[in-house]
């Protein structure tokens, strides 16, 4: 058995590392994106505005659905496969243009693409217009701002000391630093929903964070620092494995975009979470102890 | 004991409540339930308008927005609906979801500002709202679609009418602005006014009527209004006039709109995804749980652990079901995730009690209070943490996103109340055996 109490106490400065250079590469990602395109990452019709149709037909071409779109609109059009998991098969398709104004017009190009009539049953359309988007962007920005400001506080008023509640905050940003930078990288378009997965992650990362440092921090009991660490460690990865299974099930099986998208952005968040929470906040601990407890019995 | 025999007490009572306001019954073969479903699940359309002012807009003024609209939906017919103002990025909008009508329908009634004006010989005598008291509707012998013609190749045209009454200001402002008319005879040898009574709705010519001779300086207060539809065939032609007609009746009765309305988004959504997205949302469920319980037996090895840990997990959702019903708040897809959510918080807060209570099994330095005491510390801290993430979503993008934030808060608030203290109550039952 690998003595992990052990393993702690040798690598957990070497280990900050890790997280240092996923926060720096993640920064470095998500700012050359930034720069590139003046948006964090790329936003979908929910966020940027244009028109989104969902078609309810089997079994529809969706590359000849696209070239035959683009060919008539004149505007790029992104179409992708709507699969139910449960059934095995394709159950439709989602057309996005950024156009807006034109919900009839679409409707009319995919009937003659597909070469069908669509009732009213097989066809969604949903049109958001480009400054109402912005808008939504804004607002969900301030969110996500609002909630790391609350959390903050939440935090500091119950562990009343600067450096281990810092930790805790600075894993939870580096939990949405790297989900971030992998959707830029993967080209992930990020809905509304997306947002509000964000919002998740940094209620879910504080948890394992807490834990931990419930465990140094306030317990009487438990044995040194580093046994503390590893026993909330033992609790904290298997609340991850549950959740990222779950996530993974999710993610395959539903037949939601919206969610996929939630499960897939929770995930990441869940790996980094790993990292975050057992390589940089235990290391953070483990030093802040060593310099501020000398002497008391969490050395024993 | 008996303090612990009433945490297990207090779930079931409220599982029982739950259940009860869900109300699930079988009938011919389906499942019912009170849950409602909402826009995305069941089908119809979401409208975000924006108010459109030189002047600043006041929250009143939205308020008035709301209520004329509210209005005008109803009396077109559609019911089914909810109205409410929200605020994105700081500016005001207002947010329509209306289950079952068509994307077409609504557009209708809610791009028009509805300012309609009938004018004699360029002077307005009447215009929609309280000077129109009465309008006839869904009654054959004062309105209805009254002729049907070819007017192009290809193009089909149908005329309806209808009465209505006019106050007695209107029928005075009628009779002087008619008595110096002259009469003249048609074609046919009738006796009509010089000129005709001409309707416009927004500023925009809409329909023309001649005016009987009998009608000159008279303040009449029946009044014929009219107007066209036209399509490619003559079935088209009718649906049109009789769609055109209910709109007109409709922005008569409720007078216009105090702004011109922007449609910033509208959202048609198909019943069809609702349908097979519940029953994939019940598979994917039963899996996801499957896979979690699979993952807590991995690491405890015993089903003393698993067991009520699902009792917990399904105690959890039917809860958050039952208070949606009992609430008859929408469920939509953003609630589901919610749901998810705050199931998800629910197990981790089980394995936090689940590992302090078997350390107690360890040191018995700590009584179960205590144990259960510590755990607790976490998990509201915890609880804090989730609740205050999605506060900020309630007030933000128009409310789309509160069943999200709403459903989350119950669920976690429902689970560290009642759940969770339940499931460290047979945890501890359940091991000590």
């Amino acid at each position: 058995m690998v003595n992990w109490e052990k393993t702690l106490e040798k690598n957990y400065k070497k280990a900050l590392i890790i997280p240092f250079l996923l926060l720096v590469f993640g920064l470095i990602i998500i700012g050359n994106h930034f720069y590139k395109t003046g948006d964090l990452f790329e936003r979908d019709v929910s966020l940027k505005g244009g028109i989104s149709a969902t078609v309810y037909k089997e079994n529809i071409d969706v590359d000849k659905l696209q070239a035959d779109l683009e060919d008539k609109l004149k505007t790029d059009v992104f179409v992708r496969n709507l699969r139910d998991f449960t059934g095995n098969k394709d159950i439709g398709a989602i057309v996005e243009i950024s156009e807006t104004g034109i919900s009839d017009k679409l409707k009319l190009e995919i009937e003659n693409s597909i070469g069908e009539k669509l009732t009213k049953e097989e066809f969604s359309v949903e049109e958001v217009g480009s400054s109402l988007g912005e808008g939504f962007y804004k607002d969900l920005i301030k969110a996500i701002v609002m909630a790391f400001i609350l959390i903050a506080i939440v935090v500091f008023i119950t562990f009343r000391t600067f450096v281990p509640s810092a930790a805790v905050i600075l894993s939870a940003f580096l939990d949405i630093v790297t989900p971030m930078a992998v959707i830029d990288l993967l080209g992930v378009k990020i809905n509304t929903a997306g947002i509000a997965a964000f919002l998740l992650i940094i209620g879910y990362s504080v948890d394992t964070d807490i834990l931990m440092t419930v465990k140094v921090l306030k317990r009487k009991d438990g044995g040194n620092v580093y046994e503390r660490i590893i026993d909330s460690a033992k609790t904290g990865l298997t609340m991850t494995a549950t959740t990222f299974i779950a996530l993974t099930i999710g993610y395959f099986i539903t037949n939601s975009l919206v969610l996929k998208q939630m499960f897939l952005i929770i995930n990441i968040a869940l790996i980094t979470d790993v990292i975050s929470t057992y390589f940089m906040n235990a290391g953070i601990l483990v030093w802040y102890c060593k310099r501020k407890h000398k002497d008391e019995n969490i050395w024993a | 004991m008996k303090t612990f025999g009433l945490r297990i007490n207090i779930l079931i009572v409220v599982l029982i409540m739950s259940i009860l306001a869900i109300a699930p019954v079988i009938k011919d073969g389906e499942l019912h339930t009170n849950i409602q479903k909402g826009l995305d699940l069941a089908g119809g359309t979401r409208v975000l308008l924006k108010p459109v002012s030189a002047e600043p807009i006041q929250d009143n003024d939205v308020d008035k927005l709301i209520n004329i609209i509210g209005q005008r939906l109803n009396v077109y017919g559609l019911r089914d609906l909810s109205i409410r103002s929200s605020v994105i990025n700081n500016e005001k909008f207002v947010l329509i979801e209306i289950a079952g009508a068509s994307k077409d329908e609504i557009e209708g009634l809610i791009s028009q500002q509805g300012l309609f004006e009938a004018k004699v010989a360029n002077q307005t005598v009447f215009t929609g709202g309280k000077e129109i008291p009465f309008v006839c509707k869904d009654d054959g012998t004062c309105s209805g679609i009254r002729s049907c013609s070819q007017r192009d190749a290809g193009t089909y045209g149908c005329t309806f009418d209808f009465a209505i009454k006019l106050s007695p200001d209107a029928a005075a402002k009628f009779a002087e602005a008619t008595k110096d008319l002259d009469i003249v005879s048609t074609p046919q040898g009738g006796q009509i006014l010089s000129q005709n009574i001409d309707y416009y709705l927004d500023g925009n010519f809409y329909d023309s009527l001649t005016i009987a001779a009998s009608l000159k300086g008279s303040a009449s207060t029946d009044i014929q209004i009219s107007g066209p539809g036209i399509g490619a065939d003559q079935r088209e032609a009718f649906d049109d006039a009789s769609q055109q007609m209910k709109k007109l009746q409709t922005v008569l009765e409720t007078g216009s709109l105090p702004f011109k309305l922007n449609i910033e988004r509208i959202d048609s959504i198909s019943p069809l995804f609702g349908k097979s997205f519940i029953k994939n949302a019940f598979i994917t469920g039963f899996v996801a749980m499957m896979g979690v319980l699979g993952v807590i037996y991995i690491r405890y090895r015993r089903f003393k652990i698993v067991i009520p840990m699902m009792i917990t997990l399904i105690s959890e959702i039917t809860i958050i079901l039952g208070f949606a019903s009992l609430f008859k708040w929408n469920l939509d897809l953003a609630s589901i995730a919610g749901i998810i959510a705050s199931v998800g918080t629910g197990v981790d807060d089980q394995i936090v009690i689940t590992d302090e209570t078997l350390k107690k099994k360890k040191e018995e330095v700590f009584g179960l209070k205590e144990k259960i005491k510590r755990a607790f510390f976490i998990i509201l801290t915890a609880y804090a943490c989730t609740v205050v993430a999605m506060l900020p979503l309630i007030w933000s993008v128009a409310g789309l996103l509160r069943g999200f934030a709403f459903t989350t808060i119950v669920g976690v608030t429902f689970g560290v109340l009642i759940t969770r203290p339940a499931f460290g109550v047979m945890l501890e039952k359940l091991l000590k055996e």
